[in-house]
């Protein structure tokens, strides 16, 4: 089933319910938004993009809606518009679209269930990690949340469960389950293959598994679970490129009036390889990756950070700088107003593992600087 | 040559911001500080509309509301909820003696379930008179107060004394 047959099939199936549920139950629907216009500056090296230069504006928007149908019945979505360079493609992007079903719920448990495209449950940040209000800075530690891999963490096209037990106030532990495929940016290809590559990777099914716990207001930790295959077929002629990993992620964060501390491990573990085999194609992608990122919360308004990112790759055949990716960076994030947000940050990075391309298959190395830096701005407004 | 001259404007901006952050800080924090001291020992109410006059609110209950784990009234009707800003100290009061979480948490909470599709953002207002306004307008609104407010179309429940 394509992706706008699974979609035309998705809307009539909302429209089938809403049409069943009686208008007394029928509430209006409310929605809201943000606007955002940045700049990122990197001194070298292609994060940004291969033929927009390699600094230049961002722009990210987005409109979210929910509508209830009934009591235990809703419909919800964010569509987002992005220009975050040329790596990725801009325009229109349904973000999320899901019939939400509170299947089960009391004092203590909840059991909801969601159809439809469903944001994944990613670390700390993944699940909103297009939204500036709810990240803490605009380019975020790129050992748990690449650039280069943006889609294959943040939603899928399926079914997710969403357990929950509360053991009194905050005291919490969900357990989600994710079922479906990723939908993946035309561009991705271009991310992995160099930017002269065509074709769009295609998804398998994939299942994520993902388990937090908060005991109190102090202390917040999760562990996730997830295997994501793709494929891209033709990626050379008669050579099919198959990207095959699974990742275990372990999250941690401590909370005190003003400050916070946040720290995530990943492991990656899996390859690529062609289909049939094909020399090129052939590469480990096991890693090691984590950060510590502290927050201090100057005053209720005003956050400054410092973060240490690592990424590095297991293989030893992988030229150093290619095999890892160091970031020493500091920012603020400043909320002058209630619906206002300004970010400035910059980066010391060592290394390139994580920026894009992954293997140039045709031109020469975009990404030549071992040392390089990079800053950021950024103006957020919601409504 | 340009990415230089921005880089080191955007230092410049991160800079400056923190210098302004600082000396904004001193004076607005110890004031939020001592009205948080103030409110120390004083009550939380919830605050309804007299529609809702049939609904019994204890701790447990305003903990599932404004953590938004309870999204709906027991009629089926959508909870709105109503908030002061992160800084207000009756917020602050609220954040962490009925949700148990600091007000950078909640906010972040919140945000996440907003932008995920799960619930409907809270309604922020910044006076009392604004906060009787909205909840007068709106039969399905829930707030929160140091006092007791009570008129012709609100009314208010003691959940700490």
């Amino acid at each position: 089933m394509t992706m706008s047959t699974r979609f035309r099939f998705f809307l009539s199936l909302i429209a089938l319910l809403s049409a069943s549920s009686s208008w007394a139950d029928v509430q209006a629907p409310t929605w809201g938004g943000f606007l955002s216009a940045g700049y990122i500056a990197p001194s070298d090296n292609n994060f940004y993009g291969f033929e927009s230069g390699d600094s230049g504006p961002i722009y990210e928007a987005g409109l979210h809606g929910r509508w209830a149908l009934s009591p235990r019945l809703s419909v919800s979505g964010l569509l987002s518009a992005r220009d975050t360079g040329d790596w990725f493609e801009n325009g229109l992007v349904v973000d999320h679209l899901s019939l939400n079903a509170n299947l089960w719920s009391n004092q203590n448990w909840d059991l909801h269930a969601k159809l439809g495209r469903i944001k994944l449950k990613n670390g700390l940040y993944g699940t909103t990690r297009d939204v500036p209000f709810t990240k803490p800075s605009i380019i975020l530690p790129q050992s748990i949340y690449p650039h280069i891999l943006r889609e294959q963490s943040l939603r899928s096209d399926g079914l997710s469960l969403d357990f929950y037990r509360n053991f009194g106030f905050e005291k919490e532990l969900n357990i989600n389950l994710t079922y479906g495929k990723e939908p993946y940016d035309p561009n991705m290809s271009k991310r992995f293959l160099g930017s002269q590559q065509e074709g769009t990777f295609e998804s398998e099914v994939n299942l994520s598994a993902f388990v937090s716990y908060r005991p109190n207001s102090t202390w917040f930790m999760a562990f996730q679970a997830r295997e994501y295959a793709m494929t891209l077929e033709q990626a050379l002629p008669g050579y099919d490129y198959v990207f095959d990993v699974r990742q275990y992620l372990a999250s941690l964060q401590y909370s005190q009036q003003r400050f916070e501390i946040s720290s995530e491990l990943s492991f990656r573990d899996g390859g690529t390889y062609g289909k049939p085999d094909l020399a090129v194609f052939t590469g480990s992608v096991d890693m090691w990756s984590g950060y510590v990122n502290a927050i201090y919360y100057l005053r209720p308004t005003v956050e400054l950070w410092a973060r240490y990112d690592h990424s590095q790759f297991i293989p030893d055949y992988i030229p150093d700088k290619y095999k890892r990716l160091q970031d020493i960076a500091i920012g603020t994030t400043w909320n002058f107003h209630s619906q206002w947000q300004l970010k400035a940050e910059y980066h010391w990075f060592k290394g390139v593992s994580m920026i894009p391309p992954i293997r140039d298959l045709y031109g020469p190395d975009g990404n030549p600087k071992m040392y390089w830096q990079m800053a950021a701005v950024q103006l957020s407004f919601r409504f | 040559m340009v990415n230089l001259r921005v880089n080191q404007l955007v230092v410049m901006i991160v800079l400056f911001l923190s210098l302004c952050s600082v000396a904004f800080s001193n004076t607005d924090q110890t004031n939020a500080e001592l009205a948080d001291l103030a409110l120390a020992s004083q009550s939380i109410y919830v605050v309804l509309n007299r529609a809702r006059s049939q609904e019994k609110i204890d701790i447990g209950i305003a903990n599932r509301l404004f953590s938004l784990r309870q999204l709906t009234w027991p009629d089926g009707h959508p909870v709105q909820l109503v908030c002061f800003p992160d800084s207000n100290a009756v917020h602050v009061k609220f954040s962490k003696a009925v949700l148990d979480i600091f007000p950078y948490q909640l906010r972040k909470h919140w945000d996440r379930l907003v932008y995920t599709g799960v619930a409907t953002a809270p309604k922020q207002v910044r006076t009392d008179q604004q906060l009787i306004h909205t909840i007068t307008h709106n039969a399905d609104a829930i707030a929160y107060s140091n006092k007791e407010i009570s008129d012709d179309n609100v009314y208010s429940i003691q959940i700490l004394p």
